[in-house]
Protein backbone atom coordinates (compact mmCIF):
# COMPACT_ATOMS: atom_id res chain seq x y z
CA UNK A 1 0.00 0.00 0.00
CA UNK A 2 2.38 2.80 1.03
CA UNK A 3 5.14 1.62 -0.91
CA UNK A 4 3.07 2.99 -4.00
CA UNK A 5 3.46 6.78 -2.75
CA UNK A 6 4.22 8.24 -6.43
CA UNK A 7 6.97 11.00 -6.29
CA UNK A 8 4.63 13.03 -7.95
CA UNK A 9 2.17 12.96 -5.61
CA UNK A 10 5.06 13.94 -2.79
CA UNK A 11 6.44 16.70 -4.65
CA UNK A 12 3.17 18.02 -4.86
CA UNK A 13 1.68 17.94 -1.67
CA UNK A 14 5.17 19.18 -0.06
CA UNK A 15 4.82 22.13 -2.82
CA UNK A 16 1.09 22.69 -1.47
CA UNK A 17 1.85 22.31 2.50
CA UNK A 18 1.08 25.22 3.29
CA UNK A 19 -2.59 25.03 2.39
CA UNK A 20 -2.81 22.37 5.23
CA UNK A 21 -1.18 24.14 7.63
CA UNK A 22 -3.24 27.19 6.88
CA UNK A 23 -6.08 25.55 7.19
CA UNK A 24 -5.25 23.55 10.40
CA UNK A 25 -4.16 27.32 11.99
CA UNK A 26 -7.71 28.57 11.00
CA UNK A 27 -9.68 25.73 12.42
CA UNK A 28 -7.88 24.41 15.26
CA UNK A 29 -6.55 26.15 18.68
CA UNK A 30 -4.82 23.54 20.13
CA UNK A 31 -1.83 22.37 18.77
CA UNK A 32 -2.19 18.53 19.25
CA UNK A 33 -5.50 18.77 17.42
CA UNK A 34 -3.66 20.46 14.62
CA UNK A 35 -0.91 17.70 14.36
CA UNK A 36 -3.57 15.11 14.19
CA UNK A 37 -5.63 16.45 12.02
CA UNK A 38 -2.85 17.49 9.76
CA UNK A 39 -2.12 14.15 9.59
CA UNK A 40 -5.43 13.15 8.84
CA UNK A 41 -5.34 15.36 6.06
CA UNK A 42 -2.13 13.74 5.04
CA UNK A 43 -4.20 10.01 5.13
CA UNK A 44 -7.39 11.43 2.77
CA UNK A 45 -4.98 13.34 0.51
CA UNK A 46 -3.47 10.05 -0.47
CA UNK A 47 -6.65 7.83 -0.06
CA UNK A 48 -8.41 10.22 -2.16
CA UNK A 49 -5.28 10.74 -4.69
CA UNK A 50 -6.13 8.19 -7.15
CA UNK A 51 -9.37 9.65 -8.15
CA UNK A 52 -7.54 12.86 -9.08
CA UNK A 53 -8.29 13.48 -12.74
CA UNK A 54 -6.45 16.56 -13.30
CA UNK A 55 -9.46 18.94 -14.19
CA UNK A 56 -9.28 21.71 -11.36
CA UNK A 57 -5.93 22.13 -10.19
CA UNK A 58 -3.69 19.92 -7.75
CA UNK A 59 -3.93 22.96 -4.93
CA UNK A 60 -7.81 23.31 -5.52
CA UNK A 61 -8.57 19.92 -4.91
CA UNK A 62 -5.76 20.04 -1.91
CA UNK A 63 -7.99 22.77 -0.65
CA UNK A 64 -11.14 20.83 -1.05
CA UNK A 65 -10.18 17.27 0.49
CA UNK A 66 -8.31 19.48 3.40
CA UNK A 67 -11.40 21.66 4.33
CA UNK A 68 -13.34 18.88 3.89
CA UNK A 69 -11.71 16.90 6.48
CA UNK A 70 -11.14 19.80 8.74
CA UNK A 71 -14.85 21.02 8.71
CA UNK A 72 -16.05 17.13 9.69
CA UNK A 73 -13.17 16.74 12.05
CA UNK A 74 -14.20 15.07 15.51
CA UNK A 75 -11.99 16.60 18.61
CA UNK A 76 -11.00 14.39 21.15
CA UNK A 77 -14.02 14.69 24.15
CA UNK A 78 -11.68 15.81 27.11
CA UNK A 79 -9.84 18.71 25.26
CA UNK A 80 -13.75 20.46 24.12
CA UNK A 81 -14.06 20.64 28.41
CA UNK A 82 -11.47 23.39 28.13
CA UNK A 83 -12.59 27.03 27.87
CA UNK A 84 -12.08 28.70 24.74
CA UNK A 85 -8.96 31.41 24.49
CA UNK A 86 -10.21 34.76 25.64
CA UNK A 87 -8.61 38.47 24.40
CA UNK A 88 -6.51 38.69 27.34
CA UNK A 89 -4.62 35.40 26.50
CA UNK A 90 -3.23 36.64 23.06
CA UNK A 91 -1.08 38.99 25.35
CA UNK A 92 0.77 35.76 26.17
CA UNK A 93 2.14 34.87 22.98
CA UNK A 94 5.44 36.67 21.99
CA UNK A 95 5.23 39.81 20.18
CA UNK A 96 5.14 39.97 16.47
CA UNK A 97 8.11 41.89 15.12
CA UNK A 98 6.48 44.24 12.85
CA UNK A 99 2.81 46.02 12.23
CA UNK A 100 2.11 43.52 9.65
CA UNK A 101 2.97 40.40 11.07
CA UNK A 102 0.56 42.00 13.99
CA UNK A 103 -2.50 42.26 11.44
CA UNK A 104 -1.61 39.57 10.01
CA UNK A 105 -2.06 37.64 13.42
CA UNK A 106 -5.18 39.37 14.24
CA UNK A 107 -6.06 38.53 11.13
CA UNK A 108 -5.98 34.43 11.96
CA UNK A 109 -7.64 35.06 14.97
CA UNK A 110 -10.80 36.87 13.30
CA UNK A 111 -11.25 34.29 11.46
CA UNK A 112 -11.30 31.76 13.82
CA UNK A 113 -13.43 33.22 15.42
CA UNK A 114 -16.03 32.64 12.09
CA UNK A 115 -18.34 29.91 11.73
CA UNK A 116 -17.04 26.99 10.14
CA UNK A 117 -18.50 27.38 6.64
CA UNK A 118 -17.43 31.59 6.82
CA UNK A 119 -14.07 30.34 7.95
CA UNK A 120 -13.53 28.24 4.40
CA UNK A 121 -14.53 30.96 2.38
CA UNK A 122 -13.04 33.95 3.63
CA UNK A 123 -9.81 31.69 3.69
CA UNK A 124 -9.88 30.60 0.01
CA UNK A 125 -10.94 34.67 -0.88
CA UNK A 126 -7.26 35.77 0.50
CA UNK A 127 -5.11 33.00 -0.78
CA UNK A 128 -6.91 34.35 -4.46
CA UNK A 129 -8.84 31.66 -5.83
CA UNK A 130 -11.60 32.97 -7.98
CA UNK A 131 -15.33 32.59 -7.02
CA UNK A 132 -15.84 30.06 -9.03
CA UNK A 133 -13.35 28.12 -7.46
CA UNK A 134 -14.38 29.20 -4.22
CA UNK A 135 -18.09 28.03 -5.64
CA UNK A 136 -16.69 24.64 -6.55
CA UNK A 137 -15.09 23.74 -3.45
CA UNK A 138 -18.10 24.67 -1.49
CA UNK A 139 -20.95 23.85 -3.26
CA UNK A 140 -22.21 27.64 -2.90
CA UNK A 141 -23.68 29.59 -6.10
CA UNK A 142 -21.19 32.27 -7.32
CA UNK A 143 -23.82 34.81 -6.11
CA UNK A 144 -24.03 33.48 -2.59
CA UNK A 145 -20.11 33.44 -2.31
CA UNK A 146 -20.31 36.87 -3.37
CA UNK A 147 -22.65 38.15 -0.82
CA UNK A 148 -21.19 35.87 2.06
CA UNK A 149 -18.06 37.59 1.51
CA UNK A 150 -19.11 41.17 2.24
CA UNK A 151 -20.71 39.93 5.53
CA UNK A 152 -17.81 38.28 6.62
CA UNK A 153 -15.33 41.05 5.40
CA UNK A 154 -17.51 43.25 7.53
CA UNK A 155 -17.94 41.01 10.66
CA UNK A 156 -13.66 40.44 10.37
CA UNK A 157 -13.33 44.07 10.56
CA UNK A 158 -15.39 45.24 13.40
CA UNK A 159 -13.90 41.92 14.96
CA UNK A 160 -10.07 43.38 14.31
CA UNK A 161 -10.86 46.92 15.39
CA UNK A 162 -12.33 45.13 18.67
CA UNK A 163 -8.61 43.64 19.15
CA UNK A 164 -6.69 46.41 17.70
CA UNK A 165 -8.27 48.27 20.35
CA UNK A 166 -8.39 46.48 23.02
CA UNK A 167 -4.44 46.00 22.59
CA UNK A 168 -4.16 50.04 22.34
CA UNK A 169 -5.86 49.83 26.14
CA UNK A 170 -3.70 47.17 27.29
CA UNK A 171 -0.71 49.16 26.37
CA UNK A 172 -1.99 52.62 27.57
CA UNK B 1 -2.96 51.27 14.99
CA UNK B 2 -4.64 51.74 11.86
CA UNK B 3 -6.19 48.69 10.33
CA UNK B 4 -5.59 48.24 6.98
CA UNK B 5 -8.20 47.87 3.96
CA UNK B 6 -9.28 44.45 3.43
CA UNK B 7 -7.49 44.95 -0.11
CA UNK B 8 -4.14 45.83 1.52
CA UNK B 9 -4.60 42.72 4.17
CA UNK B 10 -5.15 40.37 0.91
CA UNK B 11 -1.40 41.47 -0.25
CA UNK B 12 -0.33 40.62 3.58
CA UNK B 13 -1.68 37.63 3.74
CA UNK B 14 -0.44 36.53 0.40
CA UNK B 15 3.33 37.87 1.07
CA UNK B 16 3.03 36.83 4.81
CA UNK B 17 6.49 34.62 4.79
CA UNK B 18 4.09 31.82 6.77
CA UNK B 19 2.03 31.55 3.15
CA UNK B 20 5.22 30.51 1.42
CA UNK B 21 7.48 27.30 1.93
CA UNK B 22 8.26 27.37 4.98
CA UNK B 23 6.90 24.23 6.50
CA UNK B 24 9.43 20.79 6.65
CA UNK B 25 8.56 19.06 3.48
CA UNK B 26 7.44 15.27 3.50
CA UNK B 27 10.00 12.57 2.43
CA UNK B 28 9.17 9.18 1.27
CA UNK B 29 9.69 7.43 4.74
CA UNK B 30 7.56 9.79 6.90
CA UNK B 31 4.40 10.05 4.35
CA UNK B 32 4.12 6.15 4.68
CA UNK B 33 4.75 6.00 8.50
CA UNK B 34 1.88 9.01 8.48
CA UNK B 35 -0.10 6.98 6.28
CA UNK B 36 0.39 3.32 7.68
CA UNK B 37 -0.47 4.50 11.08
CA UNK B 38 -3.74 6.28 10.09
CA UNK B 39 -4.73 3.01 8.04
CA UNK B 40 -3.77 1.31 11.59
CA UNK B 41 -6.01 3.57 13.44
CA UNK B 42 -8.66 3.04 10.98
CA UNK B 43 -8.64 -0.54 10.92
CA UNK B 44 -8.42 -0.14 14.69
CA UNK B 45 -11.60 1.66 14.61
CA UNK B 46 -13.33 -0.07 12.93
CA UNK B 47 -12.05 -3.77 14.49
CA UNK B 48 -13.07 -2.38 18.45
CA UNK B 49 -16.43 -2.53 17.02
CA UNK B 50 -16.25 -6.30 15.29
CA UNK B 51 -14.21 -7.73 18.46
CA UNK B 52 -16.94 -5.92 20.55
CA UNK B 53 -19.63 -7.60 18.58
CA UNK B 54 -17.87 -11.12 18.15
CA UNK B 55 -17.00 -10.95 21.95
CA UNK B 56 -20.97 -10.79 22.86
CA UNK B 57 -21.99 -13.21 19.91
CA UNK B 58 -19.10 -15.74 21.36
CA UNK B 59 -20.93 -15.12 24.95
CA UNK B 60 -24.45 -15.37 24.23
CA UNK B 61 -23.31 -18.74 21.85
CA UNK B 62 -21.38 -20.00 24.64
CA UNK B 63 -24.33 -19.38 27.81
CA UNK B 64 -27.01 -20.91 25.20
CA UNK B 65 -25.19 -23.84 24.09
CA UNK B 66 -24.37 -24.66 28.02
CA UNK B 67 -28.52 -23.96 28.39
CA UNK B 68 -29.08 -26.30 25.63
CA UNK B 69 -26.98 -29.33 26.16
CA UNK B 70 -27.58 -29.17 30.15
CA UNK B 71 -31.43 -28.36 30.30
CA UNK B 72 -32.43 -29.06 27.06
CA UNK B 73 -34.45 -32.38 27.91
CA UNK B 74 -37.35 -29.17 28.64
CA UNK B 75 -39.10 -28.17 25.31
CA UNK B 76 -39.55 -24.37 26.83
CA UNK B 77 -35.93 -24.33 27.60
CA UNK B 78 -34.19 -25.51 24.70
CA UNK B 79 -36.55 -23.68 21.83
CA UNK B 80 -35.91 -20.19 24.49
CA UNK B 81 -32.49 -21.05 24.10
CA UNK B 82 -32.85 -21.60 20.41
CA UNK B 83 -34.42 -18.34 20.08
CA UNK B 84 -31.73 -16.41 21.32
CA UNK B 85 -29.23 -18.22 19.27
CA UNK B 86 -31.48 -17.24 15.98
CA UNK B 87 -32.02 -13.73 17.00
CA UNK B 88 -28.59 -12.42 16.81
CA UNK B 89 -27.72 -14.28 13.70
CA UNK B 90 -29.21 -11.71 11.13
CA UNK B 91 -29.52 -9.01 13.11
CA UNK B 92 -25.49 -9.12 13.41
CA UNK B 93 -24.66 -10.16 10.77
CA UNK B 94 -27.08 -6.63 8.93
CA UNK B 95 -25.59 -4.68 11.56
CA UNK B 96 -21.62 -5.34 10.71
CA UNK B 97 -22.70 -4.82 7.07
CA UNK B 98 -23.91 -1.56 7.68
CA UNK B 99 -21.16 -0.84 9.79
CA UNK B 100 -18.49 -1.88 7.42
CA UNK B 101 -20.06 0.61 4.61
CA UNK B 102 -19.93 3.40 7.05
CA UNK B 103 -16.66 3.15 8.56
CA UNK B 104 -14.59 1.18 6.03
CA UNK B 105 -16.37 2.23 3.09
CA UNK B 106 -16.29 6.10 3.57
CA UNK B 107 -12.97 7.43 3.26
CA UNK B 108 -12.02 5.96 -0.09
CA UNK B 109 -15.58 7.23 -1.83
CA UNK B 110 -15.90 10.51 0.17
CA UNK B 111 -13.33 12.87 -0.28
CA UNK B 112 -12.70 13.54 -3.95
CA UNK B 113 -13.61 15.72 -6.00
CA UNK B 114 -16.93 16.50 -4.45
CA UNK B 115 -18.30 19.80 -2.90
CA UNK B 116 -18.18 21.07 1.16
CA UNK B 117 -21.79 20.58 0.77
CA UNK B 118 -22.07 17.08 -0.57
CA UNK B 119 -19.51 15.94 1.58
CA UNK B 120 -21.18 16.85 4.22
CA UNK B 121 -24.60 15.73 3.12
CA UNK B 122 -22.88 12.33 2.71
CA UNK B 123 -21.54 12.08 5.57
CA UNK B 124 -24.76 12.57 7.23
CA UNK B 125 -26.57 10.85 5.76
CA UNK B 126 -23.82 7.71 6.12
CA UNK B 127 -24.31 8.43 9.81
CA UNK B 128 -28.14 9.07 9.95
CA UNK B 129 -28.51 5.46 8.04
CA UNK B 130 -26.18 3.73 10.50
CA UNK B 131 -27.99 5.00 13.80
CA UNK B 132 -31.50 4.53 12.50
CA UNK B 133 -30.84 1.35 11.44
CA UNK B 134 -29.24 0.50 15.00
CA UNK B 135 -32.01 2.21 17.01
CA UNK B 136 -34.50 -0.28 15.23
CA UNK B 137 -32.02 -3.03 15.94
CA UNK B 138 -31.86 -2.49 19.65
CA UNK B 139 -35.50 -1.73 20.05
CA UNK B 140 -36.03 -5.62 18.43
CA UNK B 141 -33.14 -7.06 19.95
CA UNK B 142 -32.92 -5.38 23.85
CA UNK B 143 -36.60 -6.22 25.30
CA UNK B 144 -36.35 -9.86 23.07
CA UNK B 145 -32.97 -11.13 24.55
CA UNK B 146 -33.74 -10.15 27.75
CA UNK B 147 -36.83 -11.71 27.74
CA UNK B 148 -35.40 -14.96 26.90
CA UNK B 149 -32.29 -14.10 29.24
CA UNK B 150 -35.07 -14.02 32.02
CA UNK B 151 -37.17 -16.08 30.76
CA UNK B 152 -34.23 -18.97 31.28
CA UNK B 153 -32.67 -17.58 34.32
CA UNK B 154 -35.67 -17.87 36.20
CA UNK B 155 -36.71 -21.16 34.74
CA UNK B 156 -33.16 -22.96 35.83
CA UNK B 157 -32.66 -20.99 38.98
CA UNK B 158 -35.60 -19.74 40.63
CA UNK B 159 -38.49 -22.48 41.82
CA UNK B 160 -41.18 -22.19 40.22
CA UNK B 161 -40.00 -19.93 36.97
CA UNK B 162 -41.48 -16.74 36.01
CA UNK B 163 -45.13 -18.63 36.30
CA UNK B 164 -44.87 -18.68 40.05
CA UNK B 165 -43.04 -15.54 40.11
CA UNK B 166 -44.23 -12.86 37.87
CA UNK B 167 -43.60 -10.11 39.96
CA UNK B 168 -40.36 -10.71 40.28
CA UNK B 169 -39.40 -11.37 36.49
CA UNK B 170 -41.17 -8.47 35.77
CA UNK B 171 -38.97 -6.45 37.54
CA UNK B 172 -35.92 -7.89 36.72
CA UNK B 173 -36.77 -7.39 33.12
CA UNK B 174 -37.31 -4.00 33.70
CA UNK B 175 -34.09 -3.35 35.98
CA UNK B 176 -31.89 -5.04 32.85
CA UNK B 177 -34.01 -2.91 30.22
CA UNK B 178 -33.51 -0.15 32.16
CA UNK B 179 -29.55 -0.56 32.55
CA UNK B 180 -29.03 -1.44 28.61
CA UNK B 181 -31.07 1.64 27.93
CA UNK B 182 -29.01 3.99 30.06
CA UNK B 183 -26.08 2.76 28.75
CA UNK B 184 -26.93 2.74 25.28
CA UNK B 185 -28.36 5.86 25.04
CA UNK B 186 -24.94 7.43 26.23
CA UNK B 187 -23.42 5.85 23.53
CA UNK B 188 -25.57 7.23 21.28
CA UNK B 189 -25.47 10.70 22.66
CA UNK B 190 -21.70 10.22 22.03
CA UNK B 191 -20.83 8.66 19.05
CA UNK B 192 -24.24 9.76 16.69
CA UNK B 193 -26.20 12.32 18.40
CA UNK B 194 -23.82 15.26 18.76
CA UNK B 195 -22.07 14.05 15.40
CA UNK B 196 -25.13 14.04 13.84
CA UNK B 197 -26.15 17.41 15.68
CA UNK B 198 -22.39 19.45 14.70
CA UNK B 199 -22.98 17.93 10.56
CA UNK B 200 -26.66 19.36 10.83
CA UNK B 201 -25.41 22.57 12.06
CA UNK B 202 -22.52 22.84 9.59
CA UNK B 203 -25.66 22.32 6.85
CA UNK B 204 -27.51 24.74 8.44
CA UNK B 205 -24.63 26.94 7.88
CA UNK B 206 -25.26 26.58 4.08
CA UNK B 207 -28.81 27.58 4.09
CA UNK B 208 -28.31 30.66 6.29
CA UNK B 209 -27.86 33.15 3.26
CA UNK B 210 -29.82 31.21 0.51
Amino acid sequence: MADSIEDVFIQQINKNLGIAHKICRVYFTDADDRDDVLQEMMYQLYKSYRSFDGRSKFSTWMYSVCLNTAITYRRKGIKQKYEPLTLSHDQLVDPPSSNKDEEINMLFEAIATLPSLNKAIILLYLEDLSYEEISDITGLSKSNVGVRLVRIKKDLEREMKKRIKYNEDVNL
Amino acid sequence: MKMSTFEELKKMWGANPENAQVHKPYDHKTLENIIKSRTKKNMKKSMHYFWGALFLQILVYALLSHVIVKYGADTKTLFAGIAGMLLYIPLNILLMKKFKQMAILKPAQGNSGRTLFQYILQQRALLQSFYTFKKRYELLLIPLSTGIGVFLTFKLFVPGGIEENPTGAIITFLITVAGMVASIRLENKKSFEQPLNDLNRLLDEFQAEE
